[in-house]
C-alpha cells in the first residue's frame, strides 16, 4: 500500500505541472480540448493523494516504523484515533493533507463549473493546479512521508503529549480547510486578471467559497483557543504566540473582504482593493504556513521546525507576490471604480472604515510577529514582542470595530438623512448609554471593559431593531404570524440576516474577552492531603478547595497523575475537580490536564503545577505527597465558546443555499391572495 | 390588518421584554463584578507594581510564554522574588531591569520606547494614519468630481427634481432599505 502511495504522489506531481501548462495554454489559445484536459487533471490528482494519504494513514495503523514520518509521530501504545490524525500531526503529513484537501476543493469547484463560467475555468484550473504542483514538489523532494530510516525501530517515538488531545486533533485540519478553501477564490481572482472579465462575476461564483473558508478559518482559531485553554496549563486561551498569529492575520483581510465586497456587488467600487484583499488574505495563508513550518520565531509551536521548508515557502510567496503584483499593475486601468462614495455619512464609508481598521490590525499584529526578525536584522538584537504590545495596539482597533459593527449594517447607501440616522441610531445609542451608566454607577472602573458592554448593547440594539422591523413589515405585508415571518425573513435572506447573528456572537465573544480585566489568580506551593485554600470570584463569592488526594493509574500510553479537589461554593459542596499531569512512555515530557468548573458566567481552572515525588505516588510508598496548585477564575470565559457557536450558525445560515424562487412552497400566499410565484411573476 | 397589526404589537412587547431581561441579567452579573477589582492582590503590598513587571517579563522557563503565565515551579519562584522585591519599595521599571541583569535581555516581552523598540510602537499607528490619510484623500478628490460631473448634468428640469424628491423620501420613509 505504502509503495503504491508514494509512486501516486509522484505521479500526481508530473500530473499537475501536465495539467497546470495544459489549461493555461488551453485558456490562452482557446483551444477547449486542451483546457478540458487540463481541468480534468484536476480530479485525477485528487484521486492519486487521495491514495497517497490512505497509504500513510495505513502504514500508522499497521506501526510501519521503517517509515521516518511513522516512527516520529506513533508508538504502539497510540490510541488508534491518534494514529489516524497522524496524516497531519507532523509537517510532513501535514503537507500532503493540504494538499488534498486543496484537490478535493478544486475538483469541487471544476466539477460544479463544468458548465458554466467557461472563461475562467482554464485558468483557475491552472492556478489551482500551479498550487498543487508546489505542494507536491515540496513532498517529493523535500518532506516526503514515506522516506525509509536506515533500520526499522521496534517502536516508535510517539505524538508529542500536547497533541494527544480531541481539539488539537481537529484544530489543524480545520485551520487547512480555511486556508485552502480560499485559494478558489485567489485562483478565480487571477483567472480574473488574466482574462480581463473584472466585473462582479468573478466575486459572486466565489462568494460561497469566501464564506467557506472564513467559516473554517474562525472555528480552527476557535477551536486553537481552546487547545491551548485546556492543554497548555497557563489558564489563557489566546497568547498573540507567532503562530497563533500567523492564522488571525489571512482572517482579518479575508474579514475585510467579506464586507467590503458588498460596496462592489452594490456600487461597483473598490475593485482594486477587493482584487487586493483576495490576493494578499491567499500570500497571507502561504506565510501562516511559513511561520508555523519555520520555528525562526519562538513560539509554543516548537514541534514543527523546518528551516528549508521555511525558505521554500518563502520563496513560493515571494514568486507569488511579484505576479499577483504584476498582474493588478497590468489591469490597473480596468479596476477603476464605476461610482464614487457621496458622503463620509454613508454605509460605503463605514464599510471602507471597517476595512481599513481591519487592514490596520493585520499590519499591526504581522509587524509585531515579524519585529524579532527585523530587529535582529537591522540592529543585530531580536527584540521579542509580547501580549502586552498586542492588546495595547489591538484592543482600541477592537473597540473601533465593535461600534463599525452596529452601524455599517444599518446606515443608509449613499448618504443618510437625519431621519435616517435618528431612525436607526436613537434607540441603540440610548441602550448603549444606559450600559455604560449603569455599569459606572455599579462601581466598575475599567474603561475598556465599560466600552465594550457599552458598544456591545449598541450592536445588539441594532440587531434587535433591524430583526423586528423585518419581522413586522414582513408579517404585515405578506400576512404572516410573527414567529412564521421571522423564520421566512432570514431564508429570504440568508446573507444578512446569518451576518447580523455573526455580529451577535462576535460581540458576545468580545464580552467574554473583556471579562479577562477581572481574572482572580492564587498559586499554593506545598498542599498536604487534607489541606484547604480559598479564592474569592470576582462575582462576590468565594470557592473553598480542599486537596483530597491524588491517585495515580497508566494509561495507554503511559502514567496519569490524577489530584482530587473538592470544591466548594459559598460553603456548598459543588462537587470534585480532577486537574492531572501526564507523562508519557515515549517522551521524557509531563502533560497537565486542567480541572475546569463551568458556571454560566466564570470558569473556576485548577492546575496541578506540581507535584512532590511522582515516582513514590506511582510505587505507593507515599500516601501523603505535596502538591502545588495554580488556581484562576476566569470571567465570563464561557461567553467566548457560546458567542463562537453564535457565529458558526450565523454563518452557516448565511452559507445555506436560498430557497430557489420556483421551489417556494405552494400555499405562500400574500394578504391579497395572490399567490407569491404569481405575484414574483408579475402576474 | 388589525389582527397582524395586533400581532406586531405583541411581537414588538417580546422583544422588548427580551431586552430588558438580557438587560436585567447584564447589569446584575457586572454589578458584582463591580467592587471587586479593588479587591485584587490586597494581600500583597506593592502588588500592583509585581505585577506590571511580572506582565512584562518571557519566562526563561517556558519556552515562547509570559512569566505571568508560565507553570513551572521556577517560574513560581521567580514570581515570588518579584513580589518580594516590589514589597521593599522597588517600582516596576526596576523590577524589570532586576531580572533582565539576572537573565538576560532577551526576557524582555514588551519592546522598549527607546532605540530599535520604539520602531514597533509607531509604525502601527503610523500605518493606520497613511491608511487613514490616503482613504479621506481618495474620498475627498472622489467628492470634488462628482460634484463637477453633477454640474454638468444640472439640467433637470423642476417637475423631475420634484418626482425625484419624492421618490427619495418615499424610500428614505421605507427604512431606506431594499429587501424585506
Amino acid at each position: 500500500m505504502t509503495q503504491i502511495g508514494e509512486i501516486a504522489l509522484w505521479v500526481a506531481l508530473v500530473l499537475s505541472i501536465w495539467g497546470a501548462g495544459a489549461a493555461f495554454v488551453g485558456g490562452r489559445t482557446k483551444r477547449g480540448d486542451i483546457a478540458l484536459s487540463g481541468e480534468r487533471t484536476v480530479i485525477v490528482v485528487f484521486a492519486l493523494l487521495a491514495i497517497a494519504s490512505l497509504a500513510i494513514i495505513a502504514a500508522f495503523l499497521g506501526n510501519e516504523y521503517q517509515y521516518q514520518y511513522v516512527a516520529g509521530y506513533s508508538n504502539r501504545e497510540l490510541p488508534t484515533f491518534y494514529k489516524i490524525s497522524g496524516l497531519w500531526a507532523g509537517q510532513t503529513g501535514s503537507l500532503v493533507f493540504w494538499a488534498l484537501l486543496l484537490s478535493l476543493f478544486s475538483s469541487v469547484t471544476i466539477v460544479q463549473n463544468r458548465n458554466r463560467n467557461r472563461e475562467f475555468m482554464p485558468y483557475v484550473a491552472g492556478t489551482l493546479l500551479v498550487v498543487l504542483a508546489f505542494f507536491l514538489v515540496v513532498i517529493v523532494t523535500v518532506s516526503n512521508p514515506f522516506t525509509q530510516l536506515p533500520f526499522a525501530p521496534a517502536d516508535g517515538r510517539g505524538l508529542n503529549p500536547q497533541l494527544q488531545n480531541y481539539w488539537m486533533t481537529i484544530h489543524p485540519p480545520t485551520l487547512y480547510l480555511g486556508f485552502t478553501a480560499f485559494t478558489i477564490p485567489f485562483a478565480f481572482a487571477v483567472a480574473a486578471l488574466l482574462n480581463g472579465k473584472l466585473d462582479t462575476r468573478w466575486i459572486t461564483t466565489t462568494r460561497r467559497w469566501t464564506l467557506l473558508s472564513w467559516f473554517f478559518l474562525t472555528n480552527g482559531i476557535i477551536f486553537g483557543m481552546m487547545w491551548a485553554y485546556v492543554e497548555l496549563g497557563w489558564g489563557g486561551y489566546w497568547f498573540w504566540d507567532p503562530v497563533e498569529n500567523a492564522s488571525l492575520l489571512p482572517w482579518l483581510t479575508a474579514t475585510a473582504f467579506l464586507h467590503s465586497v458588498m460596496i462592489q456587488e452594490k456600487r461597483g467600487m473598490l475593485k482594486m482593493w477587493n482584487m487586493l484583499l483576495v490576493l494578499g488574505t491567499f500570500l497571507l495563508c502561504i506565510l501562516a504556513t511559513f511561520l508555523t513550518r519555520s520555528g525562526l520565531i519562538e513560539s509554543v509551536h516548537t514541534f514543527a521546525t523546518n528551516l528549508p521548508i521555511a525558505f521554500i515557502f518563502l520563496g513560493f510567496m515571494s514568486v507569488l507576490t511579484v505576479i499577483s503584483a504584476g498582474l493588478v499593475w497590468w489591469r490597473r486601468s480596468e479596476l477603476e471604480p464605476e461610482a464614487q462614495v457621496d458622503s463620509f455619512v454613508s454605509r460605503e464609508a463605514a464599510f471602507l472604515g471597517n476595512n481599513l481598521i481591519f487592514v490596520g490590525a493585520m499590519f499591526a499584529v504581522l509587524w509585531g510577529t515579524l519585529f524579532p526578525l527585523i530587529s535582529e536584522g537591522l540592529v543585530d538584537q531580536r527584540i521579542a514582542v509580547g501580549p502586552p504590545f498586542y492588546n495595547r495596539v489591538a484592543i482600541p482597533l477592537g473597540l473601533i470595530l465593535l461600534a463599525l459593527m452596529g452601524i455599517g449594517p444599518v446606515i443608509a447607501w449613499r448618504k443618510a438623512s437625519k431621519r435616517n440616522l435618528q431612525r436607526n441610531f436613537t434607540w441603540p445609542v440610548i441602550v448603549g448609554v444606559i450600559v455604560a451608566a449603569v455599569m459606572w454607577l455599579s462601581g466598575v472602573r475599567h474603561a475598556q471593559v465599560i466600552l465594550t458592554f457599552a458598544l456591545g448593547a449598541f450592536v445588539l440594539t441594532t440587531v434587535v431593531v433591524e430583526f423586528k422591523k423585518g419581522t413586522v413589515a414582513r408579517a404585515r405585508i405578506e400576512g404572516e404570524g410573527l414567529g412564521k415571518a421571522f423564520v421566512h425573513l432570514i431564508e429570504r435572506n440568508r446573507r444578512r440576516y446569518g451576518g447580523y447573528i455573526i455580529h451577535v456572537g462576535l460581540v458576545v465573544m468580545f464580552m467574554g474577552f473583556a471579562g479577562a480585566a477581572y481574572d482572580m489568580e492564587s498559586e499554593v506551593g506545598g498542599m498536604l492531603p487534607g489541606e484547604s485554600t480559598e479564592i474569592e470570584s470576582p462575582f462576590g463569592h468565594t470557592y473553598r478547595l480542599t486537596y483530597q488526594d491524588i491517585s495515580a493509574y497508566t494509561h495507554t500510553n503511559g502514567w496519569t497523575f490524577a489530584a482530587s479537589v473538592q470544591v466548594e461554593k459559598d460553603g456548598v459542596p459543588v462537587g470534585v475537580l480532577t486537574p492531572m499531569q501526564r507523562t508519557f512512555n515515549q517522551r521524557q515530557e509531563i502533560n497537565m490536564e486542567v480541572g475546569i468548573r463551568r458556571v454560566w458566567n466564570e470558569d473556576l481552572y485548577i492546575i496541578l503545577a506540581g507535584v512532590d515525588d511522582l515516582d513514590g505516588i506511582a510505587n505507593g510508598t507515599n500516601a501523603r505527597p505535596a502538591a502545588t496548585f495554580r488556581i484562576l477564575i476566569n470571567p465570563l470565559v464561557p461567553w467566548i465558546w457560546s458567542g463562537g457557536i453564535i457565529m458558526a450558525i450565523g454563518t452557516l445560515i448565511a452559507l445555506w443555499p436560498s430557497v430557489p424562487t420556483g421551489q417556494l412552497p405552494a400555499e405562500a400566499k400574500t394578504r391579497t391572495g395572490v399567490k407569491r410565484e404569481e405575484e414574483l411573476a408579475g402576474v | 390588518m388589525s389582527e397582524s397589526l395586533t400581532a406586531s404589537e405583541r411581537g414588538s412587547k417580546c422583544i422588548a421584554h427580551l431586552v430588558r431581561i438580557g438587560l436585567f441579567l447584564l447589569f446584575v452579573s457586572l454589578a458584582a463584578v463591580g467592587d471587586a477589582e479593588a479587591q485584587r492582590n490586597q494581600d500583597r503590598p506593592n502588588a500592583d507594581q509585581a505585577e506590571s513587571a511580572i506582565a512584562q517579563l518571557r519566562s526563561p522557563y517556558c519556552p515562547g510564554l509570559m512569566l505571568e503565565v508560565c507553570p513551572s515551579p521556577n517560574a513560581a519562584a521567580l514570581r515570588d522574588s518579584i513580589y518580594e522585591l516590589a514589597a521593599e519599595g522597588r517600582t516596576s521599571g526596576e523590577l524589570i531591569e532586576w531580572m533582565i541583569g539576572r537573565h538576560g535581555e532577551e526576557w524582555r516581552g514588551v519592546p522598549q520606547r527607546s532605540g530599535a523598540g520604539l520602531w514597533a510602537w509607531i509604525m502601527p499607528p503610523l500605518a493606520l494614519l497613511l491608511g487613514i490619510g490616503i482613504v479621506v484623500g481618495w474620498l475627498r478628490g472622489n467628492r470634488t468630481e462628482s460634484k463637477e460631473k453633477q454640474l454638468a448634468v444640472a439640467d433637470v428640469s423642476d417637475a423631475d427634481r420634484e418626482r425625484l424628491t419624492a421618490a427619495m423620501r418615499e424610500w428614505e420613509e421605507s427604512g431606506g432599505e431594499e429587501e424585506v
